[in-house]
């Protein structure tokens, strides 16, 4: 049995005459995260309420409330962004110092703590963005570095600037208790409900952020940014977004803290604090935004049962000798929490959360659709439902209804068509290699253009240089606009797109997802319309599923639409990102060895979905390898050879060339490799 | 004149300290790809093993053993912890994502430091010198021997692993290894005994400049995270993964601390290194010293 990591289909069975909905929709729209959400505040409220006795064990779940906001914004950072940031408590430091500041001088004549927290996110955030996009070049280990190095000057300029922090001896003392309405939370029973409300409101921006496209494209750029940047997706924003959001949030965490806790040392934010953020995402599981929940209680309450009980449960009297001394177990808490990290990493990198997902799944799956109820709905436990899909229509039919052009009559227009692509004299070189060199194409209007040439002859380079992935010189224009090179992304908006040589899906993406990364409609796309503007989002996002539904029927992937993509074969990834590329609408595709690794049948295929997108008006160029393919669908074609142009026209006379000739077969006095 | 030489002789001595720091984990970075996070407690370790060797009843009852010998042996020591710490926490994830294999090395540092915790208590310590706290005075200025001694082993440790990266057969199959382990491996390479020897290396030297380094402070569980910081710092200034360019980091990282610190905003000096790594990692990816194409990493 395959774990069922999406819930099943919710939305069928009532026919409503509403404006009809897209029956598929990414899987983070199935379930009920704001129901769940309100549960578990409720729940925590009323244990609070009922169940905690003492201060002690009061003050251990104010300290895990604390720790989870902290956490669900690394959770945002690098759970979703794939950011590897070490500054999570050098923001909160940031945040809890400039409030605790703001309010102390009362900033502008406002001492409130409200007022504080308004500073301390403003700055944070600002701090975040300055810090984001000086180190935008920065990649993987630099970026932690460059986030170790942030965070050591924070914690150095706290601890010299006293006019600031209005420190003696490192500690700050006096910072204002917050009030609401004449509420002070001066105790840690009070404090609590601030911690809850803080808490509610992060997790409700993080359902709000993966009920949009932020998230989705956050895990592309993460897992793949220069294919992410291709189709469109303006990755360094998001990135930015993404670290500016998480930053804030700790900024958050921290401003409650001091002004809760009425006192601050730069030690509270150090790095401890640092490596204990990470321990808690990634036991709790770094893929959910219940995640560092659970990892937060993990690593609150555990250790204190382990030193002899907590919230009433009675702990594990046990005591060790270890180097002469008497230990209770809870002294080897980082060793243990240490050990952990070290076997979830090699044994189950899902984390708890996703550990308790397979048990559920493997455990509760299988509902039978008979018992199927509103509860077996809202635990997300009611099988998926067979349906059968309406067949998609067979590639033939799609050529034949929008014309089948013949290869052989076309070529009469050909001299009037205006050229839609033109690039000139573009080159690359990798060192001393000249892997393009100076080559000159034009893609005609609604024509494929067939881009030939032995292995390393340089076309897959020359569709790299074309989208901005790699360096090179030249210019390029599309219907007459010039084209900056070297940056990938720029040829996207004026309606370029490519696929390529090995299929670039994302396996922790949906199928469905995948395809609405090229999305041609960017508007609502943002962090403030994901908060701020649900409705809008979400009309937005239900055209978008809809579009890109019809693109993966289109290329019959219409059954594994919420599938994620790590399911698919070769050859139906290689599908998908031609409905991917469809989806974007474009007025160019560039196509790098579509039919690689595809059998006869699926090459015949693929040739009816190219000849249908003729029809409709896309141009294309096509780098292939087989050569019935290419004279099959292209009425011009070009031929590389060691990165210069050979011969560019009719496929007829190019195949006839001896120069091709050469290229492909070699010549006798073997110059050629 | 004075003050001038005795913030010159100690932001030479920092920055062979971070130079010391950085060549550690650039063996396991240049052999493997993976920046270690727990070099920074191994250098901790190196330190408290130094103390525990040499002082009291010296290790498993044996007796305090003399300096240079402790040294030697916390070396030896630190070399097979390094090995064994590759068999653990290394070789499981091989293959698996760069950030995968970060994280346990995070929680490779968790241990190590709770560990040192346990073992040795988290009040200082302190190691001695083979030099006693002798200082040699130029031009009015003191400056200890303990730090000529960093400055001159730094020297010779990076020399050595030039030498070892560029004209060993250990070297070219490290280097080897690292740019394409399967290949290395159909080539014949030991690829295994690499790594292992690669951690080793990298886990020896963190005990050098753990015994180095100790006798300038205090010896407590942050020691060596703060010089691992430092280390940093002169390695992308050096250009992430040169070894040569460690010493111009380092160099440059010392001389801005102590030199430009010494005499603006004294007080905020240690922010330095730092200000101008993130300046470096903003403008130049590449590093400072060293040209051609922005490293991936």
């Amino acid at each position: 049995m395959t774990v069922e990591t999406t819930p099943p289909t919710t939305s069928t069975g009532t026919p409503v005459a509403a404006p009809p909905r897209p029956s598929v929709r990414p899987p983070a729209m199935r379930g009920q995260p704001y129901v769940w959400l309100g549960l578990f505040v409720v729940g925590v409220g009323l244990y609070r309420q009922f169940g905690v006795t003492g201060l002690g064990d009061q003050d251990l779940i104010n300290t895990w409330l604390y720790y989870c906001v902290i956490v669900v914004g690394f959770y945002l950072v690098f759970g979703v962004s794939g950011q590897f940031a070490f500054s999570q408590g050098a923001f909160a430091a940031v945040g809890g110092y400039t409030s605790a500041w703001a309010t102390r001088i009362g900033l502008m004549g406002i001492d409130s703590f409200w007022w504080g927290l308004v500073v301390a996110i403003v700055i944070t955030g600002l701090l975040a963005v300055t810090f984001s996009l000086l180190m935008r070049r920065a990649s993987h280990f630099y970026f932690a570095i460059a986030t170790l190095g942030l965070s050591e000057i924070i914690l150095v300029v706290l601890r010299r600037w006293t006019e600031f922090t209005d420190s003696s001896g490192d500690t700050t003392v006096g910072i204002r208790d917050p009030s609401f309405f004449g509420f002070t939370f001066n105790t840690p029973y009070r404090e609590f409900w601030l911690w809850l409300g803080a808490l509610g409101i992060v997790l409700l921006v993080t359902i709000f952020v993966a009920r949009s496209p932020l998230q989705r494209e956050a895990i592309a750029g993460r897992d793949q940014d220069v294919v992410a940047s291709t189709l469109g997706v303006p990755t360094l924003r998001v990135r930015v977004v993404m670290f500016v959001l998480g930053s804030v949030i700790a900024g958050i965490a921290g401003a409650i803290f001091v002004h809760a806790k009425g006192f601050a040392t730069p030690d509270q934010f150090g790095i401890d604090l640092g490596l204990g953020i990470f321990v808690m995402l990634i036991l709790g599981g770094i893929d959910s935004r219940w995640g560092p929940i659970v990892g937060a209680a993990f690593y609150v309450f555990v250790p204190q049962w382990l030193q002899g009980g907590v919230l009433g449960i009675p702990g594990i009297e046990f005591t060790v000798d270890a180097f002469g001394q008497q230990h209770r177990l809870g002294d080897f808490r980082d060793i243990f929490f240490g050990s952990l990290l070290v076997i979830t990493m090699i044994a189950f990198p899902v984390g708890l959360v996703g550990v308790g997902r397979l048990l559920k799944s493997v455990s509760l799956d299988r509902v039978h659709p008979a018992n199927r109820t509103w509860l077996s709905d809202l635990f997300g436990i009611t099988p998926r439902k067979h349906a059968p899909e309406p067949a998609p229509p067979s590639p033939s039919d799609v050529g034949a209804q929008v014309g089948d052009t013949d290869p052989g009559s076309a070529p009469t227009l050909e001299a009037e068509r205006p050229a839609v692509l033109v690039a000139e004299g573009i080159g690359v070189a990798f060192g001393g290699v000249r892997a393009v060199d100076g080559v000159s194409l034009s893609v005609l209007e609604h024509e494929i253009l067939g881009l030939v040439g032995p292995n390393g002859s340089g076309k897959t380079t020359f569709l790299n240089a074309l989208t901005g992935v790699v360096p090179a010189t030249g210019s390029v224009q599309v219907r007459g606009r010039p084209v900056g090179l070297g940056a990938p992304g720029r040829v996207r908006r004026l309606g370029v797109v490519r696929t390529y040589q090995a299929p670039q899906t994302y396996e922790h993406l949906s199928c469905l997802e995948d395809v609405l990364l090229s999305t041609p409609d960017r508007d609502r796309t943002g962090l403030a319309s994901a908060c701020l503007v649900r409705p809008a989002v979400n009309r937005h996002e239900r055209a978008r599923w809809d579009a890109a539904e019809h693109a993966l029927r289109r290329v019959g992937l219409g059954d594994l639409a919420e599938e994620p993509t790590s399911r698919l074969s070769y050859g139906q990834r290689r599908l998908l990102e031609l409905a991917r590329a469809i989806h974007a609408e474009p007025g160019i595709l560039l196509l790098d060895e579509p039919s690689a690794g595809l059998d006869a049948s699926e090459t015949e295929q693929l040739a009816g979905h190219l000849r249908a997108l003729q029809g409709e008006g896309v141009s294309m160029l096509l780098v292939d390898h087989k050569l019935d393919f290419i004279t099959g669908l292209c009425t011009r074609v070009a031929v590389l050879e060691l990165g210069q142009l050979v011969a560019v026209g009719p496929a007829a006379s190019v195949f006839e060339d001896q120069r091709v000739v050469d290229a492909y077969l070699g010549v006798d006095d073997g110059d050629l490799d | 004149m004075s003050t001038f030489v005795a913030l010159l002789a100690s932001g030479l001595a920092a920055g062979a300290i971070a130079a010391l720091a950085a060549v550690g984990f650039l063996i396991t970075y240049k052999a493997t790809g993976v920046v270690n996070f727990a070099q920074g407690d191994l250098i901790t370790l190196g330190a408290y093993i130094g103390i525990w060797v040499t002082q009291k009843e010296g290790m498993f009852g044996i007796g305090a053993l003399d300096l240079v010998p402790g040294y030697v042996v916390t070396v030896l020591i630190m070399f097979l912890i390094g090995m064994v710490l590759e068999r653990l926490a290394y070789a499981p994830l091989r293959g698996r994502s760069i950030h995968v294999i970060v994280i346990t090395t995070l929680g490779a540092a968790l241990v190590l430091r709770a560990f040192i915790g346990l073992w040795q208590g988290t009040t200082p310590k302190y190691l001695d010198s083979p030099l006693k706290g002798e200082v040699l005075t130029i031009a009015g200025a003191n400056i200890a021997y303990q730090r000529v001694l960093i400055i001159v082993a730094t020297a010779i440790i990076v020399i050595a692993t030039m030498v070892l990266f560029a004209r060993t057969q250990f070297g070219r199959q490290l280097r080897a290894t690292a740019v394409d382990r399967d290949t290395a491996k159909l080539c014949g390479v030991p690829v295994n005994m690499l790594s292992m020897l690669a951690f080793g290396l990298s886990s020896a030297l963190a005990g050098v400049a753990g015994v180095l380094l100790a006798p300038l402070g205090v010896v407590d569980l942050t020691l060596g995270f703060n010089f691992m910081l430092l280390g940093f710092a002169a390695a992308v200034l050096g250009g992430f993964g040169s070894i040569g360019g460690v010493v111009v980091g380092g160099l440059a990282i010392g001389l801005v601390q102590y030199v430009f610190g010494g005499y603006v905003l004294r007080d905020f000096n240690s922010m330095y290194p730092f200000i101008l790594m993130l300046a470096v990692i903003a403008l130049r990816p590449q590093g400072l010293f060293t040209r051609g194409s922005v490293q991936r990493l």
